[in-house]
């Protein structure tokens, strides 16, 4: 990090860093004392006989730290049932078309409760079912058993024994009422309404509970073939890939004579996206490889048919307008980085990929640094953030938050289920919000509001301010650039926006540095 | 070593998928690797496919049909005719339905499959998909960023004409998908090198998951603490794999390459440097295995682009510069420009020296007893897909009895750089087998 760049984000970090250091210790307290208890109910619940599902079960564990209540005995009967009725759904699939199925199951989501109920008979577990079931309960209890053996090998804990019993008579008595059937087969399809509990991050992370077990059944495994199979079907794909390029036929020096022959032809002949200088090196050409291979290798041939050109440039990139270019940009500021909105409401001459590939190139330009600059200013005027080196990212993941929290609020809490709970930028966000309610729409007027002197004066302002704060990075940047690099490196996407007016390019505040790169937590002065 | 005959499977459009605001998978680190592959002139060096796409029926070789079509027909747009799945399918947070979904999930399925039928026809040596490796994906629903588990779909055509195929994983996330989807055979040995504990996703990948019923001991997890540097790593992957090859032998190899056990990764923990990452590719490189390579990971963009396109060149064996070429998205890697850059991180390393040995002599252990355990049916000798192409003549079933008859041995093709000598090999370097 270059220490110019200290001043302008510290509160914000400093603050970041209290929320997080509460947070662990917050669940390092809970661990320590309720780890024992917790640990007893999991190992209950692979009991044998019990067809252990640990995702509902630790959800209904974590559900009941939550409240820090005991666990009724409904609710432990609840879990078993639960896997039951699993059983009995599992058995109906096989007897039915998908297709009906499907539609059967739409169907009786819309349903009441207790037609459903009436609908599926519980209530009578079927010694069939039990029967199916059996061996995948004695693989199951095998795993289990071995996995709890060794955690407490691991973890020296010997006191756990002490509940099993009390734990184990809520278990064996009769289970499933045809109530609780019910209710049970709905938890599992209501599993998000049950993690939004969890959202209080106060409950107890137990080993146990993260901990998850590989499911062993005919619901989780691949059908391996039985020995060595032959093609069952003759090979639907065998004609549908396509071979562009095979070294086998030429030697290197040939292909390369080849590449540097083909490029010569083309900075020759310069025409669209290939008019712009890629730098002094030969690069391979996909186009001239495809060709000489269809050319069956022959060299003059391909550079014949290169030369006459008959080849559209088929770059995917073609160029953008300048108005496809401002249409992106309203669109990015409308909404975020929702690339499907923005193709339907701005940007209906690309495709959804081109956008994206779009916004990748346009990410780390000029034009960028000017639209994130923009952000920032009417930010710094109008919500007194102190801020963060990238701007852009980080008005686009507020954005991003506002529209993420509205769904779902859980993404602050610890989710062995959720992978992206470990991102970071993730975590940011939601407190920093809750202390500058940033209002979308007011900076979105304001942008529109702007007129280009409005703009020019801003970016001139920021130049100032920018000096202050000293936020360039890419001065920086250029000076590497030119040791590590041949020649100046010439973006194409700058080149195509060199219509577009910037003057100082030491204004810019892209930072390449992505905005989770460590921070500094001294207070501003 | 001779050079090997490398497959490079891309779809252009591959990269061009947005898994929406604020999602840390970037499909589109696919199209900035391609870019430096090219630039690097690693492309002309290998055959170039442009992926056969998989079709639904594909897919449902191993996920249920009515995920596979739920999947088919759900778009953003639609999304709220399917409230009801979503969590059933465990699509929503972590993976989100996004523009293109399916058409995605074909091109990369469609290329790591593609990768194993070539595999399977001796067309080539090794394989690259680095779209593919999306190794969380369960039968019945998504996971962790991945909706169809190309790993497994390419494994179980690698079985069809391999008796024995090893999957190793270097992501940082448990390969919790494939070991699942194998973890009663002892056709597939999944290995898997991993961060453990702590909530870290997905929760399983303990050293003590090993397999069940015949598959017992023929899932191996390494399970690490968070900072594990270059050296740390490959002191347990090195050991760790040359046990699994002396006492598995596989006869293919699928390599889960997460880029996201790199320091400094958005997600990841680990601390190793591309240098170190690749080493682990080349050293499963040199085991001479018919080799597919797939992605996963891999959260920093700019980190991933530089590892796979590392390890690109390391699987064509040529030697790349370490100042990056000019690209179109050569701003990605500022400052430094370069291809192996410094490894700057705050993370300490929690993995003592005891600890790692302590693991990898567990693995040991838990390798020995492969070879006692009760299936034999690994021994199966492969069948060419097109018998009477090759031979023309049916000739009676082979006397089970009899291991390894002639005729069988001598339709066989092994690649010229095949690990071991022929299935009597076997017998000669297992003491305990006799």
């Amino acid at each position: 990090m270059k220490p110019n760049e200290l001043p302008l984000f510290i509160l914000d970090a400093h603050q970041q860093l209290d929320f997080t250091a509460y947070r662990s210790s917050v669940r390092d307290n809970q661990m320590t004392d309720l780890r024992s208890s917790n640990k007893h109910r999991h190992t209950n619940a692979s009991q044998p006989g019990f067809p252990s599902k640990p995702v509902e079960l630790e959800d209904n564990c974590r559900k009941l730290v939550d409240k820090e209540f005991d666990p009724p005995v409904e609710m432990m009967v609840n879990d078993f049932d639960d896997e039951r009725t699993l059983d009995e759904e599992e058995a109906l699939e096989c007897q039915e078309d998908p297709q009906t199925e499907l539609s059967n199951l739409q169907r009786e989501g819309d349903m009441p409760l207790e037609e459903l109920l009436a609908m599926y008979g519980y209530g009578d577990p079927t010694a069939e079912n039990m029967q199916s079931s059996s061996s995948e309960e004695m693989s199951n209890h095998e795993l289990t058993i071995e996995n709890d053996d060794m955690s407490r090998e691991m973890l020296g804990e010997d006191e756990e024994k002490s509940d099993h019993a009390e734990l184990r008579q809520l278990y064996s008595p009769e289970k499933g009422t045809e109530e609780n059937a019910g209710t049970s087969r709905l938890l599992r399809l209501s599993r998000p309404q049950s993690e939004e509990e969890e959202d209080d991050y106060d409950y107890s992370p137990d080993e146990e509970e993260w901990r998850k077990t590989i499911m062993v059944g005919s619901d989780y495994q691949a059908g391996i073939p039985e020995g060595l199979c032959k093609y069952d079907d003759a090979l639907p794909y065998e004609n549908e890939d396509k071979l562009l390029w095979n070294p086998a036929n030429l030697s290197e020096k040939d292909v390369e004579e080849f590449l540097v022959k083909a490029q010569e032809s083309l900075v020759n002949n310069p025409q669209g996206v290939h008019a712009i200088p890629t730098g002094a090196h030969t690069r391979d050409d996909e186009q001239a490889l495809y060709l000489l291979l269809q050319c069956g290798y022959n060299v003059e041939e391909a550079l014949r048919r290169r030369r006459m050109n008959v080849v559209p440039p088929t770059d995917t990139m073609s160029l953008w307008s300048e108005e496809e270019c401002r249409n992106f940009e309203n669109g990015l500021r409308n909404y975020g980085k929702d690339f499907h909105l923005i193709q339907q409401n701005k940007v209906r001459t690309r495709s959804v990929g081109e956008l994206v590939q779009f916004y990748y190139l346009w990410k780390k330009t000029e034009r960028h640094d000017i639209f994130a600059n923009k952000a920032r200013l009417e930010k710094k005027k109008y919500t007194l953030h102190p801020g963060i080196t990238d701007y852009m990212d980080r008005f686009l993941e507020e954005q991003e938050s506002g529209a993420v929290s509205h769904n779902r609020d859980r993404s602050s809490s610890p989710n062995i289920n959720c992978l992206i709970y470990g991102d970071p930028k993730r975590h940011r966000v939601p407190e920093a919000s809750d202390e500058t309610p940033y209002n979308v729409d007011s900076f979105c007027d304001l942008a529109s509001t702007l007129g280009k002197e409005g703009f020019q004066s801003l970016v001139n302002l920021t130049a100032q301010a920018g000096g202050m704060e000293g936020v360039s990075s890419r001065s920086d940047n250029d000076e590497n650039t030119g040791g590590a690099v041949e020649g100046p490196p010439l973006n194409s996407v700058e080149m195509a926006f060199s219509s577009t007016t910037v003057t100082d390019s030491s204004v810019m505040n892209t930072s390449t540095t992505d905005s989770d790169l460590p921070q500094s937590t001294e207070p501003i002065a | 070593m001779s050079k090997k005959v490398v497959a490079y499977f891309y779809n252009p459009d591959v990269g061009n998928f947005h898994y929406g605001p604020g999602h840390p998978m970037k499909p589109h680190r696919l199209s900035v690797i391609h870019s430096l592959v090219l630039n690097y002139g690693l492309y002309k060096k290998m055959q170039i496919y442009r992926p056969y796409r998989a079709s639904a029926h594909d897919m449902c070789r191993f996920h249920s049909d009515e995920y596979i079509e739920f999947l088919q027909r759900v778009t953003p747009q639609n999304l709220q005719g399917f409230t009801k799945y979503l969590s059933h399918f465990n699509v929503g947070d972590d993976c989100p339905v996004f523009e293109g979904l399916f058409d995605f999930c074909s091109m990369y399925t469609g290329a790591s499959l593609e990768g194993a039928m070539k595999l399977n026809n001796g067309c080539c040596d090794i394989a690259i998909n680095w779209s593919g490796g999306l190794h969380h994906a369960k039968k019945f629903e998504a996971s962790g960023f991945c909706y169809v588990n190309d790993i497994v779909i390419g494994i179980l055509e690698l079985l069809k004409y391999h008796a024995r195929v090893l999957y190793i994983d270097i992501d940082v996330h448990h390969g919790d998908g494939v070991q699942e989807a194998f973890y009663l055979t002892d056709r597939v040995m999944t290995v898997s090198f991993h961060k453990y504990g702590n909530y870290f996703f997905p929760g399983t990948g303990d050293m003590y998951e090993v397999g069940a019923e015949s598959g017992r001991y023929y899932s191996v997890n390494v399970p690490l603490k968070e900072g594990i540097d270059d050296n740390s790593y490959l002191s347990v992957f090195k050991p760790v794999i040359s046990s699994v090859m002396e006492f598995y032998r596989p006869t293919a190899i699928v390599l889960q390459c997460g880029a996201d056990s790199l320091a400094n990764d958005r997600l990841g923990c680990f601390s190793l440097s591309t240098k170190g990452h690749g080493e682990c590719v080349k050293f499963v490189r040199d085991l001479g295995v018919p080799l597919l390579t797939v992605g996963g990971g891999g959260y920093t963009l700019r980190n991933v682009a530089r590892c796979w396109t590392y390890e690109t060149s390391l699987l064509v064996d040529e030697n790349i510069s370490n100042e990056l070429p000019y690209t179109e998205y050569l701003e990605y890697f500022a400052p430094d420009f370069t291809l192996h850059p410094d490894v700057v991180t705050r993370q300490e390393n929690a993995n003592s020296k005891q600890y790692l040995e302590a693991i990898t002599k567990q693995v040991y252990d838990n390798l020995k007893m492969c070879q006692h355990s009760p299936s034999v049916q690994m021994q199966d000798i492969p069948d060419d897909a097109f018998p009477s192409l090759l031979d023309g003549s049916h000739e009676p079933e082979p006397d089970p009895d009899t291991r390894l008859p002639t005729a069988e041995e001598d339709r066989r093709i092994e690649p010229d750089n095949e690990f071991y000598d022929g299935e009597k090999d076997q017998d000669k370097s297992e003491p305990g087998d006799s």
